[in-house]
C-alpha cells in the first residue's frame, strides 16, 4: 500500500533504483493514478535530469570517457604542479580539460580548492574523484565559467594519506576564449 | 476523457517513467509517442477492458515498450518518429527543463557535505552504499543527507532559497 501523498524522500529513492523492486512497482502504479503525486514526481524528475547532465568542476576519468562516447568535444590540457599550461578553449569545442599531474599513489582522498586570490573567491572541493594509478586529477572547464569566474583561477590539490593531508601543488591554466 | 484530455493526463507521466527507466530526455519522449499512440489506437479498437482504469492500461503499456526499447533502442527511436503522426494536434507539451546556470548557483549554496554526496550521486553514478563507503557514514546518513540537499535545491531552481 503507498502512502498518500507519498513521503519526498521515498519519491527520491524511486529515482535513483533504491526502492525494494516491488515497493518501486506500487509507487508506479500510485503515480500514474495520482494526480498530486504525479506532479510532485514530475518536479522532482526535472531536477534529478537537470542533475544528471551537470558537469561538475572535477570529474573522474569514467565521466570523462563517458562525455567523449557522447560526442562531447574535449580538449585534454595536462598540467603540473608550479607551471603554467595553456588552454585555448576554440569555438568548435565544448570543453576543457585540466589533467592535473601528481604523485597521488598513497591518495586516500583528494580535495580542491579553486580561488582567484586577486579577487578573493575561492571554492573548496572535497572527496573530488582522481585515478590513483594515473596520478590525475581531472578539471572539467565549460564555457560559461568564463563569465561566471572571469580569469584563470589556481586549483590547489591537497592530499590526503593515512589520515595526514599534504599539499600536492598549486596549478594554474592560462584560458584564451575563443 | 477524449484523446487530448489523456494525452494531457498522461504525457507527463509516461515522460517521468521514461526518464526514471531508460535515463536519456530522447528516448524518454520517444516512449511518450509510442505509449499514447498505442493507448489510443487500443481504445478506438475498444481493446481496453476498463476504460475506468486507464492508468493502468496506459502504465503496462510504459512497462513493455520501455523495455523493449532498452532491449533494441535504435529500432525503437526509429517507429517513434512516425508514431506522433497518429496523436492528436498539439498533444505535445512545452517540457520543463532546469535552468543550468539557476542550477550551479543552487549547488555552490549546499552545505560541503550535502554538495558533495549530491556530486557523487548524480556526477558519478554511485549508490548510498558505495558514498557511505567513501565518506565513513552509514547508507541510512547518506540517504538523509541526500533528500534534504534535493528539497533544498528543488526549492532553489524553482525560485525559493538555497
Amino acid at each position: 500500500m503507498t502512502t498518500c501523498p507519498v513521503p519526498f524522500e521515498t519519491l527520491v529513492r524511486w529515482w535513483l533504483d533504491d526502492l525494494p523492486q516491488a515497493e518501486s512497482a506500487a509507487l508506479e502504479e500510485h503515480l500514474f493514478a495520482c494526480d498530486t503525486c504525479s506532479t510532485a514526481s514530475e518536479r522532482l524528475g526535472d531536477l534529478v535530469s537537470g542533475l544528471r547532465e551537470w558537469i561538475p568542476p572535477v570529474i573522474s576519468h569514467a565521466r570523462r570517457d563517458r562525455l567523449a562516447r557522447e560526442g562531447k568535444r574535449i580538449r585534454l590540457t595536462p598540467v603540473d604542479a608550479g607551471v603554467n599550461a595553456r588552454a585555448r578553449f576554440d569555438r568548435d569545442l565544448d570543453l576543457l580539460v585540466h589533467v592535473l599531474r601528481g604523485d597521488l599513489s598513497r591518495a586516500e582522498r583528494i580535495d580542491v580548492e579553486i580561488s582567484r586570490p586577486e579577487v578573493g573567491w575561492r571554492i573548496v572541493l572535497e572527496h573530488v574523484p582522481f585515478d590513483r594509478k594515473a596520478g590525475e586529477v581531472l578539471i572539467a572547464c565549460q564555457r560559461h565559467y568564463g563569465d561566471m569566474f572571469p580569469g584563470d583561477p589556481v586549483f590547489r590539490v591537497t592530499v590526503v594519506e593515512q589520515g595526514e593531508r599534504r599539499p600536492l601543488g598549486d596549478y594554474r591554466v592560462i584560458h584564451e576564449l575563443m | 476523457m477524449d484523446e487530448g484530455g489523456i494525452c494531457k493526463r498522461f504525457a507527463g507521466r509516461i515522460r517521468v517513467y521514461g526518464l526514471r527507466h531508460l535515463r536519456d530526455e530522447q528516448a524518454a519522449r520517444d516512449l511518450v509517442q509510442q505509449v499514447l499512440l498505442a493507448t489510443i489506437e487500443a481504445l478506438r479498437q475498444a481493446r481496453v477492458q476498463s476504460p475506468e482504469r486507464i492508468d493502468a492500461f496506459v502504465l503496462g503499456t510504459a512497462r513493455n515498450i520501455a523495455r523493449d526499447m532498452r532491449r533494441s533502442g535504435v529500432r525503437q527511436k526509429r517507429t517513434a518518429e512516425k508514431a506522433s503522426a497518429g496523436l492528436p494536434e498539439g498533444w505535445e507539451p512545452e517540457w520543463p527543463r532546469v535552468d543550468r546556470i539557476r542550477l550551479e548557483g543552487c549547488l555552490g549554496g549546499l552545505e560541503p557535505r550535502e554538495r558533495v554526496v549530491v556530486t557523487m550521486t548524480f556526477a558519478e553514478d554511485r549508490t548510498a552504499e558505495e558514498i557511505s563507503e567513501a565518506l565513513s557514514l552509514t547508507a541510512g546518513n547518506v540517504r538523509v543527507i541526500r533528500h534534504r540537499a534535493l528539497a533544498r535545491l528543488r526549492s532553489c531552481v524553482e525560485g525559493g532559497e538555497a
